[in-house]
Order: C-alpha cells, then sequence, then structure tokens
C-alpha cells in the first residue's frame, strides 16, 4: 500500500490580470482586471512507497511547491484525490501534521532571538513528543548535525547552513515518517549542502523515512533520490529512476580535447550507445597531436535543461 | 482547551525571555504605555467635564460606557489584537503555511501563540472607570449587579472577537484586507455614547449587524435601570447575551469559511 497517492489531482487559481485597451496599452485610469484561471496542477497521478527517496523536479512555476502544500494539507486541491498515511491531508489536517516534517528553503520557523533549545522546546510541547524520545532525538540531530557548538547560541547569530541544519531537525522531532523538504539546500555553500544530503541519504536508509524532495540544483537530486518525477506546466513529464531518466531523454557525453601548441579546446558531444570513443578519438587525432583528452558524462542538470530548453 | 492554554503559557514565557533580552525597549515601551493611559483618562475627565448630560444620560453613567467598551476590547485584544498583525504579515509572506503543518486548530493555536498581555492595563483601567462611575452615581452594587457587570464583559469580549475575526478573515482571501478593520471598528467611539443620540437606522445597525450596543449600553442600563429601550423593547436587555454569542459564533464560521481558501503563495 502506497505511503502517498495522488489520484488526478488539479489545482486551479483565480488571477486577477489588467485588461488592456484595443491598440494593446495598458488602461491606466480605468484599470479594468478580469480574472483568469490558471491550472497550476494538471491532473497528477503518482504513488509513493514507504521508505522511497523522491526527487521532485521542475522549473520555476511548474507546481512541485503546490503539489507539495497539497500534500502536507495546506491547500486543498480543485480535483482528484490525496491520500498522505492513510489520511487525506487537507481533511485530517492536524492527524496528518504528525504524520509530516515539513521544511521550506525560503522560510524559517526559528524564533529569532532565541537559541535552538527554546524552539526546540516549543516543538517538544507542540507535536506532544514524551520526553525520553525528546531527549533522545535531540541528542541525536545535535551530533548528526554537528550543531553542537552552536546548540545556545541565539538563532540570529547563525549562519544560512546552520540555521538550516536547526530546521531539518526541528522537521523531524516528532519522527514523523514522511518528510517533505522544499528546497533545503537554496544558499547554501557546496560544504553545507553536502552535509545535508549525507543527513538526508543517512535517515532514509536508517529509519525508512519517507523522503519527497524539491530542489534546483540536480546534485542534491543525483546523489540522494532513488526516484525521479519531473513536472512540468503542472503536468508529469518523467517518472522513473535517473538511469531511465538519461536513457529516455539521451545520455549524451562530451569528450573534450586538447591539442599542442593550440590555445583552443575543440569539444565534441556524442552519445556512447551509438559512437564508439575511440573513433572520436581517431576522428580528432587527425587534426593534430592530442595533449589531453577529457570525457565528461551527461548528468541530470544537463538533461533536464535540454528537457526544458525543448 | 487545555493543550491550547498549556502553548499559550510556552510561548508566554518565550515573550518574556525575549522581551527580558531587550530591556531598554521593554522598559520604553512601559512608559509609553502609561503616558497613554495617562492622556486616556484625561481625555475622559474632560468629556466628563464637558457634558452635562446626553439625552438623558449623565456624564458618569458615560463614563460607564467608556468603561464597558475599554474591558470588551481588553478582552478581544487580548487574544487577538497581536493576532490580526502576525497573520497578515504571514499571509503576505506564506510563513502562515507553518501553522497549517502543525497538529493544531488554527484559531485557538493563534489566539494563544499571540497574546497580548499590555491589554491587562486596560482591564485594570476599565475597573478604575466603573468603580468611579459607579461610586459617584452611589449606584447599589449587590450580586445581582456584579453578575450583570459579568455578563456584560463576556458579551462585550465576544463582539470583540468577533469584529477581529470578521476583519482577520479576508486577509486569507485577499492577502491584504487592512480596510476591513477600519470599516468594522469605525462605529467604536460612537459605541461610547448612548445608542439613543443615534437615527433609528443606526441604532438598528449597532444592536443587529455590527452589535456594539451589547458591548456597554444595554448591559449598563440594565444595571442602572433605565428605561429608555428603543426600539426593542426591554426583551433585547434579555437578548443580549444570545446576540453577543450569535455575532461571534457567526465570525468564527467566517473566519474558517475564509481559511478554507487561503491560497498561500509561491516560494
Amino acid at each position: 500500500m502506497p505511503i502517498i497517492s495522488l489520484k488526478n489531482v488539479s489545482k486551479t487559481y483565480k488571477a486577477q490580470s489588467k485588461g488592456a485597451d484595443r491598440d494593446g496599452k495598458l488602461v491606466e485610469r480605468v484599470k479594468k482586471k478580469s480574472s483568469r484561471l490558471i491550472e497550476a496542477v494538471k491532473n497528477l497521478s503518482f504513488d509513493i512507497k514507504q521508505g522511497e527517496f523522491i526527487g521532485f523536479i521542475g522549473e520555476n512555476g511548474a507546481g512541485k511547491s503546490t503539489t507539495i502544500k497539497m500534500m502536507s494539507g495546506i491547500l486543498y486541491p480543485s480535483s482528484g484525490e490525496i491520500t498522505c498515511c492513510g489520511l487525506v491531508p487537507y481533511k485530517k489536517r492536524r492527524e496528518n501534521a504528525m504524520n509530516i516534517g515539513v521544511v521550506f528553503g525560503q522560510r524559517s520557523r526559528l524564533v529569532w532571538e532565541l537559541p535552538m533549545s527554546d524552539t526546540f522546546a516549543l516543538y517538544k510541547e507542540i507535536y506532544r513528543i514524551p520526553a525520553e524520545r525528546y531527549e533522545r532525538n535531540v541528542k541525536t540531530f545535535v551530533e548528526l548535525l554537528e550543531m553542537g557548538e552552536f546548540f545556545t547560541t541565539p538563532i540570529r547569530q547563525l549562519s544560512l547552513g546552520q540555521r538550516m541544519r536547526v530546521e531539518i531537525a526541528l522537521s523531524m522531532l516528532h519522527d514523523p515518517p514522511v518528510l517533505f523538504l522544499d528546497e533545503p539546500t537554496i544558499g547554501l555553500d557546496v560544504v553545507a549542502k553536502k552535509n545535508i544530503r549525507d543527513f538526508f541519504r543517512e535517515r532514509n536508509g536508517r529509519d525508512g523515512t519517507t523522503i519527497i524532495l524539491t530542489s534546483h540544483d540536480m546534485k542534491d537530486l543525483d546523489t540522494t533520490a532513488k526516484r525521479l518525477i519531473l513536472i512540468t506546466k503542472g503536468e508529469m513529464l518523467f517518472d522513473g529512476s535517473a538511469a531511465a531518466l538519461k536513457s529516455r531523454y539521451g545520455d549524451e557525453s562530451v569528450a573534450e580535447f586538447t591539442f599542442a601548441g593550440a590555445p583552443d579546446k575543440l569539444s565534441v558531444a556524442f552519445d556512447p550507445a551509438k559512437r564508439k570513443l575511440s573513433d572520436i578519438i581517431a576522428e580528432a587525432g587527425s587534426r593534430g597531436e592530442i595533449e589531453n583528452v577529457e570525457v565528461k558524462s551527461a548528468d541530470i542538470e544537463d538533461i533536464v535543461r535540454k528537457i526544458y530548453n525543448g | 482547551m487545555r493543550y491550547y492554554l498549556h502553548l499559550g503559557w510556552v510561548y508566554w514565557k518565550m515573550h518574556l525571555k525575549k522581551t527580558w533580552m531587550f530591556k531598554s525597549s521593554f522598559i520604553i515601551n512601559r512608559v509609553v504605555q502609561i503616558l497613554n493611559y495617562f492622556v486616556d483618562f484625561a481625555l475622559i475627565w474632560i468629556m466628563v467635564n464637558a457634558f452635562q448630560a446626553l439625552n438623558g444620560w449623565n456624564t458618569y453613567e458615560v463614563m460607564l460606557l467608556y468603561a464597558m467598551n475599554v474591558m470588551g476590547y481588553a478582552i478581544g485584544g487580548f487574544f487577538l489584537d497581536r493576532t490580526i498583525l502576525t497573520v497578515r504579515t504571514d499571509v503576505q509572506s506564506g510563513a502562515f503555511d507553518d501553522v497549517l503543518t502543525k497538529p493544531v486548530s488554527p484559531l485557538p493555536y493563534l489566539c494563544f501563540q499571540n497574546l497580548n498581555p499590555n491589554f491587562i492595563a486596560h482591564v485594570t483601567l476599565s475597573i478604575a472607570l466603573l468603580c468611579i462611575g459607579f461610586g459617584s452615581l452611589g449606584t447599589y452594587i449587590g450580586i445581582v449587579e456584579i453578575l450583570k457587570l459579568l455578563l456584560g464583559f463576556v458579551c462585550g469580549g465576544l463582539v470583540y472577537v468577533g469584529l477581529f475575526l470578521f476583519a482577520i478573515g479576508p486577509i486569507f482571501v485577499f492577502r491584504k484586507a487592512d480596510s476591513m478593520r477600519r470599516v468594522l471598528f469605525f462605529l467604536r467611539e460612537q459605541s461610547m455614547y448612548p445608542l439613543s443620540v443615534f437615527p433609528l437606522f443606526i441604532q438598528i445597525l449597532m444592536t443587529v449587524i455590527l452589535p456594539y450596543a451589547m458591548i456597554g449600553y444595554f448591559p449598563v442600563q440594565s444595571i442602572l435601570g433605565k428605561q429608555d429601550y428603543l426600539f426593542f423593547g426591554r426583551a433585547v436587555l434579555y437578548l443580549a447575551p444570545v446576540i453577543s454569542l450569535a455575532f461571534c459564533a457567526i465570525a468564527v464560521w467566517f473566519f474558517h469559511f475564509c481559511l478554507r481558501r487561503y491560497k498561500s503563495t509561491g516560494s
């Protein structure tokens, strides 16, 4: 039985748009307004099994955050059915909240003036976490996310990376079986990103926490998610593994040649399934003495960029 | 409810801790608040001395109307004055999503998260004015009068809670709905005068649509035994708790109706 299930889910917004006169100029004095419907999510269906690590991909405005907000009970879908841990999230929002942890990378829930320990203590009361479990979880997360050195520092004095670690610990304090992570690594440096990715992988592997992660940094997804769901303009474009994505949309590699005595490099894109690297090297050799050759395989970012660009 | 009271206590302790970190700001705020009340009190004295009688209501009776109004506003403001600011800021920024991902009912959670203890000073002011007013009038205050007064406080609190909720609801739908508070509260100052001085349509408006008359006019009228029942007759005195409760219940329903239409913001 899936832990999360979406069946034909759509979300439509009514948006106000300013009218224009016959010449196409904006009517400045009398601003005629008309409403138009925006379909943020269109007929989306998928199931997620317990313990899966899902990478949710899409360009800005693709409908990723809207879908996450519907799955977490923040928004009502316009049509379709959603269940999370056997509950309809927007109808049983309070019960559903006990089963989920949510991190919005661009918003903070921390009490700015006080140390993290105060926000943790507040969440202990909100989620009615038994004292023993609370102590154990705080100890575990402080160790795993290396937060000991700033445990008693007011939040306002922490770096972005440190604050994000606190946010992540906060979302997992009540041991939710499902974790929604909306851009949790945004604005972080490479070291902080890697530490957070490692933490997610560890939690997913050890506890079987189901993780749904959205990120514009494809490395986040390439190194963590076992399954990718790609949506564009609210519709699903792909659902499968990274390998399947590469095979469907072209696993293009690039060979980059440096020639002796020549300042310019030669880049040759090729599909390893169709052309042998040895043939390409032989062909490039006819142009001059090869000093170095570097071959780069396509990563998810290249493929997604290719899909977005049509 | 015990759960939300407990959360309120936890938030209150955090608020004190935060406040204590900025001691100078705390002290300045308290000085400003005391000055505010001093000015309020001075204005009442001016009012008391400027008017001799308003449609049969003398100055001390008008002071009682003011005192009841302050008490009702204090009860509503204690729970919802800070809430309206929090909701407005959080809905516009999208931070309100956080409330909906917690295992709480939004309305009691918001009330107890944003308790505003500054309104305790309003309660003190109201009680002081009531003592002065009833004392000067020589009104007998027995058990029945105290119960009527307490019921008046409850009615006033319910009406103000309702007014705040009607002002908060549209924020969920339109994100920016500052004018709602101004529209709903525009009769607040008028409600500090006897209802009988206003034209009939204002009397009806303030009795059944925006029932400001339940806050001060009818409770004080009942205690003082005044006879100007207006268009509605004596029955309105007994209906005041029902009208206040119904107004607040409709406001609660309206709050949830609007909340279901919350659209969040882009990330």
